[in-house]
């Protein structure tokens, strides 16, 4: 990482970044392919009912443990907050999607900021979490910036999907996207704070159940 | 002198021409699709044609010999490395090509934007083009259709070009037809053969039925 946490940030949240999060949709393409979500209004309502909700009660809750965790160097809790995003991750594909995403960053990281947590996390889970990893990555920010990045990452990955999947405009995406980063940003200093729940989605597990056996699809999940 | 805020409203609006896309893949017809379109129109109405070329201006240069209309209104746009991103996810050099269209030809009724060769994935943008055609060909094989994609299964029409050429390279158009079904559902697909203006009739009703209206 440079000196500088903002211009890491930049880098590491910036599409260029080669973290191939741009080959999954996270079951959007299923839901789609269900006609659960087919237009703008679909988008954004899967955003607000769906995603957002999950960040709030159960992603940055416990990103914000792994990012403690990280600026304390603690392996042993990394370790064991990545085996329980697996437990919770019940369809193979999401969890799959989560390890590959965070394997190419723990990878890239590790090649551009080595560090003996960095490397001591590869050596001992190689494919662990994309959540983790990110954690580990913005540790030099300030926990309530690292957890908006990381919820910025989940929100314009779904929004950027959604412009191959269904007939939305790049512009009604970014107003989707704003909109959306607007409801969420006046409750993620209170999700830091609360201790994670558990979040059931089963539409959209099983609609990543179904993904994983469709007969043609354009992403991995 | 007009606006130079593109008019967004939809569809057809008399406010601003209609903008017609045509994708698909390197070779597949675009550009004969264009100029026929081109040549079949330019008596009824007053038209223009935005080309997406990757690296070149060679789609817009084609046109421009073919003298089918005059210079000033094919305009060529370079697209740089990803022809996706200048039809879909950032349509930026496109739009100033269609508000420059715009403000020098006030009467225009139709805009064509050819996009750059691509693959089976390169859809447009719905706040670049009103509807789009994607054509492919019979020469690239009869499993084209069957292999979806979002291009294949929800452009405005599938165009299956150069149907000439089956025979001679063992395309069944009939499995064409069947998959092309399957995948489309109710939206429609045409054969032609653009080069031999094979097609045409089926095409121009297409068009002026569901979009042009005249």
């Amino acid at each position: 990482m440079t000196r500088d946490p903002m211009l890491w940030l930049l880098q590491a949240n910036d599409s260029s970044y080669p973290s191939g999060a741009y080959a999954h949709s996270f079951g959007l393409e299923e839901l789609v392919e269900l006609q659960l979500v087919r237009n703008a209004t679909d988008l954004e309502n899967f955003l607000t009912c769906q995603i957002i909700p999950a960040l709030l009660t159960f992603e940055i809750p416990h990103f914000a443990q792994a990012h403690t965790a990280a600026n304390a160097s603690q392996l042993d809790a990394l370790l064991a907050l990545d085996a329980e995003l697996d437990a919770w991750r019940i369809p193979a594909e999401i969890c799959d999607a989560s390890r590959r995403i965070g394997s190419q960053r723990l990878e890239l990281l590790a090649s551009l900021a080595p560090s003996p947590l960095i490397l001591d996390l590869r050596a001992a889970t190689p494919r662990a979490h994309h959540l983790i990893v990110t954690a580990l990555e913005l540790s030099s920010l300030p926990l309530p910036r690292a957890a908006r990045a990381f919820a910025y990452q989940a929100l314009s990955g779904l929004t950027s999907s959604s412009m191959k999947l269904i007939r939305i405009g790049q512009n009604a995406c970014q107003h989707i996207l704003h909109r959306s980063l607007e409801k969420i940003g006046t409750e993620i200093d209170s999700a830091i704070a609360s201790p994670p729940d558990g979040w059931f989605n089963p539409l959209l597990e099983i609609a990543s159940l179904r993904h994983a056996r469709s007969n043609a699809r354009l992403f991995i999940s | 002198m007009q606006d130079p805020t593109p008019d967004s409203s939809f569809p057809n609006s008399i406010k601003r021409p209609f903008r017609l896309g045509i994708g698909g893949p390197v070779g597949s017809g675009k550009t004969m699709c264009v100029l026929r379109l081109c040549q079949w129109l330019k008596e009824e109405i007053s038209l223009a044609v935005i080309t997406n070329d990757i690296y070149t201006r060679e789609d817009a240069e084609f046109l421009l010999r073919a003298n089918v209309l005059p210079a000033d209104r094919v305009r060529g746009v370079e697209t740089g490395g990803c022809p996706h991103t200048a039809i879909r996810d950032d349509t930026s050099m496109n739009m100033a090509a269609v508000i420059d269209l715009e403000t020098h030809y006030p009467d225009l009724k139709l805009i064509l934007i050819e996009s750059g060769g691509d693959n089976l994935s390169a859809t447009f943008s719905p706040e670049l083009v009103d509807a789009y055609i994607y054509v492919i060909d019979v020469a690239e094989g009869d499993k084209i259709p069957r292999k979806g994609g979002p291009a294949i299964r929800t452009s405005d029409l599938l165009l299956i070009n150069k149907t000439e050429l089956a025979p001679y390279v063992g395309a069944d158009l009939e499995v064409m037809a069947r998959d092309a079904a399957i995948q489309r559902g109710s939206r429609p697909f045409l054969f032609a053969d653009l080069k031999s203006e094979k097609g045409k009739e089926d095409l121009m009703h297409w068009l002026k039925h569901e979009y042009l209206f005249i």
